[in-house]
């Protein structure tokens, strides 16, 4: 039997596609990284007939899929396959498979039925397939020998449950032909839930076994419930009824926005004694902040940087000072060359603008962390003169001690009590992974090799030039929003081939579920079936990932 | 759009991070969008650089303006005060650097043009340790590099933060290099030197240095060096320090090249970091650059003690200041900076301060005795009352009173505000001044006394401030020390102290001796008397009666004689009277001590011009955000002084305290016993609820459970306000809140468990 290292590479995807798939048949999928690393254990213990049962089980299911998805499985089990001959031990695969089924069932958000995933023993997904029709949510957690729980909804009785469930745990096992005295060793209810990827989690020999206890000893007390007994609520559902919240202590608040404000002229007479301003407290200080620095602006160039920004590049703020500020057109070189060119702009004696006022909201935000040497460049010039925020409270630690000297900072206490309101607009409140935001983008793109990088930047590139393409050639932009540029399917295979970035379809395929998983590209048929595929972020936003990429 | 964000304003963007907002007159080129705001901006009060009215605005505009030049007047010369005493205490160790600088390679005789011969190739290196104040290291190595530059000596100071990787550690060097070769050499020797470096894509590369040296060579062989400083030799990658020792080793028979290595934590970093074979390269000199702290001995010798600073500070704040120095980096630029907000705050925030404008022109003037200019301009009521009220001048008014008797002068100085300032300032002020040289004087005297005890007694000045500062002379134990030493000393010894401690009175200039010590205390009188007491020991005993030397004969031989002066035993040279002379010396300098060093607290208009704001010192550089964020959230009553959240019309919300999974007896605890601070209302914040309740849990939180408990409290709030919020604005509520603790750093999401946190602090 083949298996090359390439089929070894491919089994962990295919694995997560048959988690795709059964996110494809209505079961929200909340944490798709840690799906990823669950299967890369379960493949690596996987054993021919293991896998064999599981596909069939993926046909089964997928035969209630759309025709795309049973060619996808198909093309999984070709992999799979591959991979029989290995020889793993069965009484590991077996535990893994009780892990692998609760992980999979804890993955999703429970919202409707259950399913054993690709994993769990056909007698359970018999089971899985009648509870679907109940639209109850379980919870599988198999528990040390005596105890395997199961949750189904708030009024579920935990003995009944037990009985049953134990019972089905050891059908399944008799069925594999297997002894349960090595199954299930040390998987407790929550530490099979606890897929964390310390690899301890492992069954094993006595040494590793140690260490399962040693974890499993300390678990936590809480409750099993889940966000899922909350109806979903989407991001923009969200911000309408938070923007009627009526705010809470508004006179208070107010008082405490005067007494603020009353400061600006301590503020102005620091920064002209050569102090920088930091400020931190509880509340957004982005208003006051604002309006303290349009205040400045009248005498002199104010920059304001949104440091939470998610992607924000802190090069192109920098090329911009130069631009519009210095009005100089080289802009060559890294931050830090940038910051230097600044900075001796305003030490000489010859500047056409005399002084500037960095405002920088969020300071300790993570695009800028990496920055800080070259911001402290920019600080220690003595025209410069920069205001931030910091809201972390741990945000200090960024800064060792000669970056420290360099900035020159007074501190000021500016708790506003203003909801978050600009600085988390980037977070996901709902918790919900139907969108993926760019920060999420680069999060994945991060982990990813380079070529499945380049991959990206083609679809990206492409929908960049396209949407350049849709500005230029439709000055109404009014409808524009719904019909963002999609690359076919075909063209974009062909495009990554043509660059070498993949040999055959099939690593096409795989590379593209994964993006999809991580709901960085969406894909959709069109009328006559021909696929499209996209990535679910406008022209703009896609230039700043690209840039951030490299 | 994925992003259905709507932005709040102007300066906030789905797709724009940076805004930039010009001047007005430059609108046109600024962006679009920036226009509306920068024509809504108002203009700022013109004249007044931040500076308000104090005393409820109440204060005339000249008294600010007075402020403001005062400020200026003060803290320009201060500053390069302290920069001259840091350069001087430096001076020594650098001036040893420039001399190994010079001497390098001088062993070597120049054998033929451009050529150095040398045994071994060996690159002079000067390994300076300068302390862990990383921040004060770029003044020194620049002061370092003018110094090399004056002695004719070609510098490049590098910085690790441009030093990532040798082709830009050779870029930034060469640069600099150029730089300095070119601002030597006139135009025409430097034109071997524009072929390569002028061009725009350079390559740089150590044969160009061969190239530059050939041609300085050419001009003028003064034995001048190429030095690399590498001033923060930590922050540079191993690798490229290492294969830059040997790259330079190739050229160093040709190019006399000097390193020198700036290390903040040991000497043993450089064979950590470098391997075996490039240290064996370098021809190694240590040297000792830190002098932080004699630095600031110095400074507060100076500042202080001496009173070159019109501000001063009290005891709690020097505290603060020291603690700083001494606890945290040993960083004078930090000190610096505190004492310069310090000087900002009192001439900003302090009304007062305008009387420094009389100290100031005292000594512009260099007036014998101490004399206290007029006020420039006159002070109103309010600002004379001000000054009436400080405890410190009541208590001097009263002490005049008891001492002259004369009522109608009292009456006057309490209702005549012309009287006052004309009168009773500047006596008050003649009288801090005295009091302060004084001061000076003892502590000039406790270091004579010093410099004569064992090197285990001997204190920094620093310290003996702070005694002087903290302490009532009887309480201090430090002296107590220093006047068990001054008692066991022999005639000659004693001699010499008396010399010393008249030379440290002459040394102070005049003193106006009716103020600088209590009780008038003639000090030069006593010193002479003193003196006179060790010359002719038996004339002066001849007072003494008879009864006295029959007992001094029997005080040597008791038992507490033993112990007080051990010495009587051994010593049978001196005779009794010398004994009693010398005794009687040791109480004269006790007794002018004890004078001179009086609390500061007895001095008139001390509340103003020792400086008291310690916790502004505090909060201003040594910030405690996490504190901040968690009292607001916590104790939001610190901030808000609302009504609502008191609980005082709570009672029935013991529900409130439902604790999330993992909370256990604690909560209830706590609402029996100090229950109104502790509960949690509807009305508060919400992520102030939210964080109280995560407080009740461990370390894996339940967002369902924590949501469950956030709405029976939000729920409560319905009941009274009856307003119906559903169940989804409740949710979006908690989400919000947890997103907000998220962003704070209190939680983080875990994939350990479905739908939890991780609790991240600990404590309140």
């Amino acid at each position: 039997m083949d298996s090359s290292g390439q089929d070894k590479t491919k089994t962990p995807r295919s694995a997560l596609k048959v988690r795709s798939r059964v996110v494809d048949m209505g079961l929200t999928l909340t944490a798709t990284k840690q799906g990823r690393k669950l299967h890369l254990i379960d493949n690596a213990h996987s054993t021919p007939t293991r896998g064999i049962s599981e596909i069939t089980d993926i046909l089964k299911l997928g035969a209630a899929v759309d025709a795309e998805d049973k060619e996808n499985s198909s093309e999984e089990a070709t992999g799979l396959r591959s991979v029989v001959g290995k020889d793993v031990y069965g009484f590991q695969k077996r535990v893994q498979r009780g892990r692998g089924r609760g992980g999979s069932v804890r993955g999703r958000r429970g919202r409707g039925a259950h399913s054993g995933r690709g994993r769990a023993s056909s007698s359970t997904n018999k089971r899985a397939r009648t509870d679907k029709s109940n639209k109850d949510s379980q919870m599988f957690d198999e528990n040390d020998d005596e105890e395997e729980e199961e949750e189904e909804d708030e009024e579920a009785e935990n003995s009944y449950t037990q009985t049953r469930n134990t019972g089905h745990a050891s059908a399944g096992d008799s069925e594999d032909g297997e002894e349960n005295s090595a199954l299930l060793h040390g998987m407790e209810g929550t530490n099979a839930d606890d897929d964390n990827d310390d690899g301890f989690s492992h069954n094993g020999p006595a040494y590793e076994r140690y260490f399962q206890d040693l974890h499993s000893s300390k678990k936590s007390k809480t409750s099993d419930n889940t966000l899922s007994k909350l109806p979903p609520l989407s991001q923009s559902e969200f911000r309408a009824i938070l923007a009627k919240v009526p705010a809470k202590h508004k006179g208070e608040m107010q008082l405490l926005d005067k007494l603020h404000r009353q400061q600006f002229k301590q503020w102005r007479f620091e920064l002209d004694c050569g102090f920088n301003l930091v400020f931190y407290g509880y509340g957004s200080k982005r208003r006051l902040l604002n309006s303290f620095a349009t205040q400045l602006a009248v005498e002199e160039p104010v920059v304001i940087i949104n440091g939470y920004f998610p992607t924000l590049n802190l090069k192109h703020s920098l090329e911009k000072i130069v631009i519009q500020v210095m009005q100089l057109s080289d802009t060559t070189g890294s931050v830090a060359d940038l910051a230097s060119l600044i900075h001796g702009y305003f030490s000489s004696s010859s500047r056409s603008v005399d002084s500037m006022t960095l405002v920088v909201h969020n300071i300790d935000g993570p695009c800028l962390r990496k920055h800080q040497t070259s911001l402290s460049v920019l600080s220690s010039c003595k025209s410069i003169r920069i205001l931030a925020s910091v809201d972390h409270i741990e945000a200090p630690l960024i800064w060792d001690s000669s970056t420290v000297t360099r900035f020159n900072w007074a501190w000021h206490d500016l708790t506003t009590f203003e909801p978050y309101t600009a600085e988390t607009s980037y977070e996901n409140f709902s918790g919900d992974t139907a969108e993926v935001g760019p920060r999420g983008v680069l999060h994945v793109l991060a982990s990813l090799t380079e070529n499945a990088k380049s991959i990206f930047r083609i679809l990206a590139e492409y929908q960049i030039a396209e949407s350049i393409m849709d500005d230029a050639s439709d000055t109404q932009k009014n409808g524009a929003d719904s019909k963002q540029p999609e690359m076919p399917y075909n063209n974009y295979f062909a495009a990554c081939r043509d660059q070498f970035l993949v040999s055959s379809e099939m690593t096409f395929r795989s590379q593209l579920t994964e993006f999809r998983d991580h709901k960085v590209i969406q894909s959709r048929h069109a009328p006559d079936g021909t696929e499209f595929v996209h990535i679910p972020l406008d022209g703009t936003t896609l230039g700043t990932i690209l840039e951030s990429m490299d | 759009m994925v992003d259905a964000y709507k932005p709040l304003d102007e300066l906030d963007s789905v797709t724009e991070s940076t805004f930039i907002l010009m001047p007005q007159q430059k609108n046109g080129r600024s962006k679009g969008n920036t226009t509306t705001s920068a024509q809504r901006k108002k203009p700022m009060t013109a004249s007044d650089y931040g500076y308000v009215q104090l005393l409820q605005g109440k204060e005339p505009t000249e008294s600010m303006e007075l402020r403001k030049q005062l400020f200026e007047s003060t803290w320009n010369p201060l500053e390069k005060h302290l920069m001259d005493t840091e350069h001087k205490v430096n001076n020594a160790g650098i001036i040893e650097v420039s001399k190994f600088v010079d001497t390098s390679y001088t062993t070597i005789e120049l054998k033929e043009k451009g050529q150095l011969s040398r045994p071994f190739a060996e690159i002079a290196t000067a390994v300076t340790f300068a302390g862990v104040n990383t921040g004060d290291h770029t003044k020194l190595f620049e002061s370092l590099q003018s110094q090399l530059t004056a002695n004719g000596h070609y510098i490049a100071l590098l910085e690790s933060q441009y030093c990532t990787t040798l082709p830009n550690m050779l870029k930034s060097m060469l640069e600099q290099l150029y730089t300095s070769i070119h601002a030597r050499l006139d135009l025409e020797a430097a034109q071997g030197l524009n072929t390569g470096a002028t061009a725009k894509s350079i390559a740089y590369d150590m044969g160009l240095l061969h190239i530059w040296w050939n041609a300085i060579e050419a001009r003028s062989s003064t034995g001048s060096r190429i030095v690399i400083i590498l001033q923060d030799f930590e922050g540079f990658p191993p690798m490229v320090i290492d294969d830059f020792v040997r790259i330079a080793t190739g050229y160093c028979h040709t190019v006399p090249i000097v390193l020198v290595f700036g290390l903040a934590t040991s000497y043993e970093c450089i064979h950590q970091s470098l391997t075996k074979s490039s240290i064996s390269m370098l021809n190694v000199e240590r040297f000792n650059l830190q002098r932080s702290k004699q630095c600031i001995d110095s400074a507060i010798y100076s500042l202080f003690v001496q009173s070159t600073s019109i501000l001063t500070f009290g005891a709690e704040a020097y505290k603060s200041l020291m603690d700083q120095f001494l606890l945290y980096d040993f960083s004078i630029t930090g000190f610096v900076k505190k004492l310069k907000y310090a000087i900002m705050d009192f001439f900003y925030s302090q009304p007062l301060s305008i009387l420094a404008a009389m100290v100031k022109m005292e000594s512009n003037d260099s007036c014998k005795h101490g004399v206290i200019s007029e006020f420039p301009i006159r002070l109103t009521h309010d600002q004379i009352e001000l000054i009436r009220m400080q405890k410190s001048v009541r208590l001097f008014l009263e002490q005049q009173l008891q001492k002259t008797k004369d009522q109608q002068r009292f009456r006057q100085a309490i209702s005549s505000d012309e009287f006052f300032q004309e009168a009773v300032l500047p006596v008050m002020m003649r009288q801090l001044a005295s009091y302060r040289q004084g001061y000076c004087l003892g502590i000039d005297m406790l270091l004579a006394i010093q410099s004569m005890s064992p090197e285990s007694l001997q204190k920094p000045i620093r310290t003996l401030h702070y005694y002087g500062l903290s302490q009532t002379f009887s309480d201090c134990m430090n002296w107590k020390t220093l006047f068990a030493v001054m008692r066991r000393m022999k005639a000659p010894e004693m001699k010499q102290l008396l010399l010393k401690l008249q030379l440290s009175i002459t040394n102070l200039g005049e003193i106006d001796w009716e103020f600088a010590a209590k009780d008038s205390l003639d000090i030069p009188a006593l010193l002479l008397q003193a003196s006179k007491l060790l010359e002719d020991p038996e004339e002066s005993s001849k007072e003494d009666t008879e009864a006295n030397s029959s007992e001094q004969k029997k005080r040597i031989r008791t038992r507490t004689d033993m112990e007080s002066r051990p010495f009587l035993l051994f010593d049978n040279e001196s005779s009794d009277q010398i004994l009693r002379a010398l005794d009687k010396c040791c109480g004269i300098v006790e007794t002018i001590l004890s004078a001179c060093l009086q609390p500061y607290q007895t001095a008139p208009l001390y509340e103003i011009f020792y400086y008291r704001h310690s916790f502004l010192l505090d909060t201003t550089f040594s910030a405690q955000p996490r504190a901040a964020v968690q009292t607001a959230l916590g104790r939001t009553e610190y901030y808000i002084n609302c009504d609502c959240c008191t609980g005082k019309s709570q009672s029935k919300s013991n529900a409130a305290d439902a604790s999330i999974a993992g909370g256990d007896g604690h909560s209830s605890d706590e609402s029996s016993d100090e229950d109104d601070g502790y509960r949690v209302m509807s009305s508060m914040h919400d992520t102030s609820i939210a964080y109280r309740l995560h407080q009740e849990c461990g370390r894996l939180i339940n967002l369902y459970d924590w949501y469950s408990a956030f709405s029976s409290v939000v729920e409560k709030e319905d009941e009274r306000s009856c307003s119906a919020s559903g169940q989804s604005e409740v949710q979006a509520r908690f989400m919000r809140a947890v997103e907000e603790m998220r962003y704070l750093g209190f939680v983080k999401s875990t994939q350990r468990k479905t739908d939890h946190v991780v609790r991240l602090t600990w404590g309140a």
